[in-house]
């Protein structure tokens, strides 16, 4: 598959100079005196992502310069392929620092989402520069582009069933084994929680199970959240807070995107993939505030809110994930407003089995332009989840810090002994910046690519 | 305030209750040398030495003869924290074991810490139970940390009728008195005279004149460590008011300042090696016909154009010329602390103040002080995409976030802006309050993060 925004020849491509604003001056006296000229006239400093196209004497576009501060790759092109006139093809001069990471923002910000109606423009292309590892960017831009697509998508076309359609595709694309464990089978199979937060609507729920790698190699175990559309349930969401709630499968559509890398990569795994894929809906058998279920684990616990769903169905695919105990479990969920309070929509909070645990993430993020902020769990936290009839309430009677209630009750499902990351997130953009569109968005899925990297042998630029 | 939770130690009183911190794996030990009826006794009552827990033996004639007390290893501070108040008024109490001097002080702080108690209003008809100074612990610690936190504690507890910004302001007088320290005090107009316009105009429509109080202490060619306070006596809103919930606990706006003052009291009796400032700004937030406005426009003491977004982003404002005039002299180590924002207790519950900082190394020193001390704090971003999130309209800054979300950061980014590049800078918001009580931290006010930051300073200054 050939990714947007790319072209495989750069004949008769326009240059594309990348510089950074120290330098412009350096660079201009090499120049004819126009091109210093237009570049003043025109307000050009060399700041990071700003542009200007340099026409040549006939009035076509002679070359472009693009500024970026060094150490800041990714992004600080990533605006070009919707800045620049389409149908032309760009080519980077030779030898370009950090020409991957221009290459994987040039891809994130040719994404467009364009299922209802044509794109409004194509994106300029890019011709792949010499020496950068194309399998690389494009497993990364494609998996990147799939996730925004299944979040983007409305809820009505994105239900239980296309969600696990979507993982079936993936698997098939990377001869992966998935399983999918569908309405009253849960109940027989020991997804009780999964089945009791699904019963409600007219889309039956679902439990996705992608098995793929080697035997023998670290299993790592990715849970993701695919709540379709999140109601509230009986504890009806308001307007303002049902509006985007199409993205409450962001954590499902994270951990297919890190499979999708995975896979593509090859890396040298054992991946398993559970995503508990439901609609919390509201019917005449809506699950009910103080109803208590049994999860797949055993522990019972009683339902504060309805609209704490997110944390009910990760605890039965959890409990299913650390019974065959994995080297490594991590779960992704866009799970509480708390966690957006706190950190705002650029950095998803996340929690480890170990402080190291959870800064090796961080690390791993920040290294790629892909940031999450750490969290305690709290351990004094933890009383204040007590049921008055059940092993443990799924809200805290406190006002705060839902997003640590919310991994604290978490950690009951996961045990001591697994290692496990948990990582709330947002998944959408609020407001458009270069190369990340406004909606859907996969926020953390390249961190836990490079942190699985790090660890089981390649790095991510392999 | 002296430290009546204690006896001294050459006290020897032959019915003196016996205190033994056990921990759960020393239990069996304990349990072997003990005699047949309190083994069982222990057992009846299926003390496992779990935490929180104490247990009281009877002697034959049916006297507490001993309390035993769940503890960890290392000791947690806050082992004895519940036994002033739970052993029977007027009990004089021993600690039994074999402690090293850290241990040991740290138990008896835990027991002083615990003997809080607020009578200002009504008397507590129940005395707390007194301690025998053990003799190893070092006691002037002991009673310069618990004392200071005392008085940190009254003045967030005490309501803000009592509590406006003069008496604030002569809280600080009192430990600038008890040191010798210089204090300095703007009042009214005078900040306006003296450029302090943002305090001024924080404060102007209370009928309790707003204020700055700055003191210093300590030799003054020592390396420089500044304390900022956000000191809002009460915090209504102003023209934005705060609904009735938000507002019921506002007579601890000013928990910040309870926290710094706690903290230079501290670093004056324990003489640290520093030359010590501290700067309080002391304001009521109020509604009156002269109120500051939304969309007002104030020019700060730095300069800086600030867009009012909201009046009950008020405590930034005043800090902001704090901050400002602290970095005048260029301080090696700027502190502020402040009951800022709710987001920050969304961000961390109540209980672990969240803290930003321009330096990592400082921030690891902070981080590590603190959960040594059990004074927990969690660092935060000053995550620089989120600048955009204050800028204002017509202003430089806008004082309330635009968000969505990240209204402590965005705070944080709001404090950055008033502090030179090159001065060393932690900013915590805290929460003054404990919801609940704790062993050794009652329901109530609370002085939070000052134990780890005490530890933190003297470990950065010490001589070598």
């Amino acid at each position: 598959m050939a990714l947007p925004g790319f072209s495989e020849t750069g004949d008769d491509a326009i240059p594309l100079v990348v510089i950074d604003k120290a330098g412009l001056s350096v660079w201009l006296d090499d120049q004819p005196a126009r091109v210093a000229t237009w570049l003043r006239r025109t307000g050009f400093d060399g700041e990071t992502g700003s542009w200007r196209a340099i026409p040549a004497v006939d009035g076509d576009i002679a070359m472009v310069i693009a500024g970026r501060n060094e150490g800041d790759a990714l992004w600080s092109l990533a605006g070009l392929p919707m800045g620049l006139p389409e149908g032309l093809v760009f080519a980077l001069e030779a030898g370009v620092s950090g020409a991957e990471d221009i290459c994987l923002g040039w891809a994130c910000g040719s994404y467009a989402f364009d299922r209802y109606r044509p794109a409004k423009r194509q994106p300029a292309s890019l011709a792949w520069p010499d020496g950068v590892d194309r399998a690389q960017v494009t497993a990364m831009g494609e998996a990147m582009a799939l996730g925004r697509d299944l979040v983007n998508t409305p809820a009505e076309n994105m239900g239980p069933l296309e969600l696990a359609a979507a993982a079936q595709q993936l698997a098939e694309h990377n001869s992966a084994e998935v399983k999918v464990c569908v309405g009253e089978s849960l109940l027989t199979e020991g997804y009780p929680a999964v089945h009791a937060v699904g019963r409600a609507s007219s889309r039956i729920p679902r439990l996705i199970d992608l098995k793929w790698g080697g035997k023998g190699a670290p299993r790592v175990t990715l849970v993701g959240k695919g709540v379709c559309f999140d109601t509230g349930g009986l504890n009806l969401k308001n307007a303002a807070g049902m509006e985007r709630m199409k993205k409450d499968m962001g954590g499902a559509a994270c951990v297919l995107a890190v499979a999708s890398m995975v896979m593509q990569r090859e890396l040298p795994i054992q991946l398993r993939v559970l995503i508990p894929a439901v609609d919390n809906a509201v019917d005449g058998n809506a699950l009910r505030p103080m109803d208590i279920v049994t999860t797949r684990k055993g522990l019972k616990i009683e339902i504060g809110d309805t609209d704490a769903e997110g944390r009910v169905v990760l605890a039965d695919a959890l409990a299913a994930a650390v019974e065959e105990e994995p080297d490594l479990v991590i779960d992704m969920a866009t799970l509480t407003g708390a966690a957006r309070v706190a950190m705002g929509p650029d950095l998803p909070a996340c929690f480890g089995s170990d402080d190291a645990l959870a800064n090796e993430l961080c690390d791993a993020g920040a290294a790629k332009d892909d940031p999450l902020w750490p969290f305690p769990l709290v351990g004094a936290y933890r009383g204040h989840m007590a049921s008055d009839l059940a092993d443990t309430n799924t809200i805290a009677d406190l006002p705060f810090a839902d997003h640590i209630q919310a991994a604290l009750f978490l950690q009951q499902f996961v045990g001591e002994t697994t290692p496990w990351l948990h990582i709330d997130t947002f998944c959408w953009n609020p407001s458009a910046r270069p190369g990340r569109p406004k909606g859907g968005e996969i926020q953390g899925a390249r961190a836990v690519f490079e942190l699985l990297c790090r660890r089981y042998g390649k790095t991510s630029d392999d | 305030m002296s430290m009546d939770c204690f006896v001294d130690s050459a006290h020897s009183d032959e019915n003196a209750i016996v205190i033994t911190p056990v921990t759960r794996e020393g239990l069996d030990d304990w349990m072997s040398r003990a005699s047949g009826q309190q083994g069982r006794w222990v057992k009846e009552h299926d003390f496992e030495a779990s935490p929180a827990r104490f247990l009281t033996i009877p002697d034959e004639s049916g006297r507490i003869a001993t309390v035993l007390v769940a503890t960890t290893d290392p000791a947690s501070v806050f082992s004895l924290g519940d036994l002033p108040a739970a052993l029977p008024a007027g009990s004089v109490c021993r600690l039994e074991g074999n402690f090293d001097v850290l241990t040991v002080t740290r138990l008896a702080l835990g027991w002083a810490l615990g003997s809080y108690r607020f009578d200002r209003y009504r008397k507590n008809n129940k005395e707390p139970a007194r301690l025998i100074a053990p003799p190893e612990a070092n006691m002037e610690r002991v009673q310069a940390i618990a004392e200071s936190i005392c008085l940190g504690r009254d003045l967030v507890n005490t309501p803000a009728e009592d509590m406006g910004p003069q008496e604030l302001v002569e809280a600080v007088a009192q430990i600038a008195a008890a040191a010798a320290a210089e204090l300095r005090v703007i009042e009214g107009q005078d900040l306006l005279d003296q450029n302090f316009p943002t305090i001024h105009t924080v404060g102007r429509a209370s009928h309790r004149p707003p204020r700055l109080a700055d003191m210093t202490w300590g030799d003054p060619d020592a390396p420089k460590v500044t304390l900022v306070g956000k000191g809002v006596c009460f915090d209504s809103g102003g023209l934005d008011l705060k609904p009735a919930a938000g507002m019921k606990m506002m007579k601890k706006d000013m928990g910040g300042a309870a926290s710094a003052i706690a903290l230079a009291a501290m670093i004056m009796r324990l003489k640290l090696p520093v030359r010590l400032r501290l700067l309080i700004p002391a304001v009521e937030n109020s509604v009156s016909g002269n109120a500051f406005r939304p969309l007002d426009v104030i020019t700060t003491r730095k300069g800086i154009t600030v867009e009012i977004g909201n009046t009950d982003a008020e405590g930034r404002l005043i800090l902001c010329d704090a901050l400002a005039e602290a970095c005048s002299e260029t301080p090696d180590l700027l502190i502020d602390l402040a009951t800022l924002t709710g987001a920050a207790r969304v961000a961390l519950g109540p209980d672990i103040p969240a803290f930003f900082c321009n330096d990592d190394k400082l921030a690891a020193d902070i981080a590590e002080h603190g959960k040594g001390s059990e004074d927990d704090v969690w660092r935060l971003p000053l995550w620089p995409a989120y600048r955009k999130m204050i800028e204002g309209d017509v202003a430089e800054l806008n004082n309330a976030g635009t968000g969505p979300g990240a209204g402590a950061i965005t705070a944080a980014l709001f404090l950055e802006r008033f502090v030179d590049d090159g001065v060393s800078w932690a900013h915590f918001d805290i929460m003054g309050w404990n919801l609940s009580g704790k062993p050794g931290r009652p329901k109530g006010g609370e002085v939070m993060a000052v134990r780890g930051l005490l530890e933190m300073i003297e470990q950065r200054y010490r001589k070598a």
